[in-house]
């Protein structure tokens, strides 16, 4: 009848020693951690590992030390979306990854310098989805093909126009992360869809950009 | 024979790899600007220089426009543009260059995989007030176009540039917050660090939580990331990037919707645990220290051991009445 309580015992015991496995295993730096944890006084750190990238000159001292690193690639230098044809939606994807790490995180903005325009200044209008509500800021669905226009969507459904710098529109952030690690990807799915009525002439163009801004 | 062709099969599967292009993502324009954050402090007249990398991290030439744009900052850190559009030459960023080998450039090229060093240059007058203000530097890829019905996409990166012009003031800040569940069933340990500057300017230069078992062992130590907290803002203070592991991160975008934490990685506890915070508004101290209890109980695993226990135990018995 005891052997089974000694196995319990010996069960928690075993669990509750683990934690203290793992200190051999800790990073600990080299900072002195006997900190006398009493109270708010003061104590003086060893001087910073990191003064490497701080510069001094006249009058001015630059601070470099942030240790976010962070990157943005596409998958694409265009969207090429081919011979249009009326009420007849053209999608197309662009892969946008961030990569490095930071623990403040990032936001990256998304603008177009206009509207898809020919050289003699026909546009494709940019969308305003189903509902005649979606702009940069406000998503909506977009599947009724009698809905015309150009825009993109994060989510393959829900589609926004992007910001127009031509309309003064501010860039307005698509992606705002936390946290980064390795690489974050997001897919983006560019939309179009032209009425019958649409001038065929001559080529639709722009430059939509996307903005890594580290934040603080 | 049969062993020849296994072996083959296996040697294939193991070379062919290591022959097989090592980048995690496609990419046919990549750049990465460093540093991120720039905190410059001037007195005036100063001439202020400060190195900035771009790198092309793609197989193409790039040509990188750059353009400079103010900015606010939210209660999150996050950059907001209010006047993206108005042209620098209106304000203080008239002031304001990157230059390449000691020359002016409004845009720099840089060759695949290279990682060119340009310098940002700040031309403080005599008599210039007093004042703290924040833009960003902008690197913007710049291409022709590609004909016929396309969007051509241009990636650009920022860095941004705190920049006081005054004496260096003492900073004030105070610890708003510093806590974690009472009960933690199992790691890792998000702690929420909330600091206010109650000052004009504000960096939390280091920072750091050490974790001691109830036996008073220190088991855990998690740097805290150097934050810069603007004037009369709260900020949530995170660990360190270098202490960040994927685990971590996906935990963290998955389970906290977004809120900054600073975590501890441990996974196994059990007990009760004590928490140190130490932070610092000084490169080299003062230090001031803040203490909170948490415990920890792996009620799952507990439940299924004694299941597992009792379930052998009443398998023993009725072995046992049977023989």
């Amino acid at each position: 009848m005891n052997r089974p309580l000694l196995f319990l015992l010996l069960g928690i015991c075993s669990l509750c020693f683990a934690p203290i496995a793992h200190a051999t295993t800790m990073s600990n730096g080299t900072l002195d951690l006997q900190i006398n944890p009493a109270g708010p006084t003061p104590t003086p750190l060893p001087p910073s590992v990191k003064n490497a990238n701080i510069f001094e000159g006249p009058n001015y001292t630059v601070d470099e030390t942030d240790s976010s690193t962070l990157g943005i690639s596409s998958s694409s230098d265009f969207i090429d979306f081919g011979p249009l044809s009326p009420t007849n939606p053209i999608v197309r994807t662009l892969t946008l990854s961030v990569f490095g790490k930071t623990s403040r995180g990032y936001q990256v903005f998304a603008f177009e310098d206009h509207a898809l325009m020919q050289t003699g200044g026909a546009e494709i209008p940019d969308t305003t989805c189903d509902s005649g509500q979606c702009t940069q800021k406000i998503q909506d669905t977009w599947t009724n093909t009698l809905t015309f226009g150009f825009g993109y969507s994060k989510t393959g459904s829900f589609f926004n126009q992007f910001a127009n710098l031509k309309e003064k529109k501010l860039p307005q952030p698509i992606l705002k992360v936390t946290f980064l690690n390795a690489i974050d990807q997001a897919q983006l799915n560019y939309k179009i869809n032209i009425a019958g009525s649409q001038n065929l002439d001559n080529f639709y163009s722009n430059t939509t950009s996307y903005l890594l801004v580290p934040n603080l | 024979m049969n062993y020849k062709k296994i072996l083959q099969s296996i040697s294939l599967a193991i070379f062919i790899p290591l022959f097989l292009p090592s980048s995690a993502f496609a990419s046919t324009q990549s750049v990465t600007i460093t540093p991120s954050v720039i905190k410059i402090q001037a007195l005036p007249p100063a001439q202020v220089v400060a190195p900035v990398y771009i790198e092309n991290t793609s197989d193409n030439d790039e040509t990188f426009q750059v353009s400079y744009k103010p900015f606010t900052i939210n209660q999150d850190g996050e950059a907001v543009y209010e006047d993206f559009l108005k042209p620098s030459s209106d304000n203080f960023l008239k002031h304001v260059q990157i230059a390449e080998n000691g020359s002016e450039e409004s845009s720099v090229q840089v060759a695949p995989h290279q990682k060119k060093r340009v310098e940002l240059r700040i031309d403080i007058p005599n008599g210039q007030s007093f004042s703290e203000s924040y833009f960003s530097v902008i690197f913007a890829q710049n291409k022709d176009g590609t004909d016929g019905n396309v969007s051509n996409i241009r990636i650009a990166q920022a860095t941004l540039v705190i920049l006081t012009i005054g004496p260096v003031e003492t900073p004030q800040a105070s610890i708003e917050e510093f806590s974690t569940k009472l009960l933690q069933e199992k790691g890792p340990v998000p702690f929420l660090v909330k600091l206010k500057n109650q000052g004009n300017q504000a960096t939390l230069e280091k920072g750091y939580i050490v974790i001691s078992n109830m036996f008073g062992q220190t088991i855990g130590k998690v740097d805290l990331a150097s934050t810069y907290i603007p004037k009369g803002a709260t900020r949530l203070i995170p660990e360190d990037p270098n202490q960040l592991s994927k685990t971590q991160s996906d935990t963290v975008k998955k389970a906290m919707g977004g809120t900054l934490y600073a975590w501890w990685p441990e996974k196994i506890l059990f007990g009760l645990y004590r928490a140190d915070l130490y932070i610092s508004l000084f490169p080299n101290g003062p230090l001031y220290q803040r203490a909170i209890h948490f415990l920890s109980f792996p009620i799952k695993t507990v439940v299924i051991a004694l299941g597992i226990i009792i379930i052998l135990f009443w398998i023993k018995n009725r072995i046992g009445k049977h023989l």
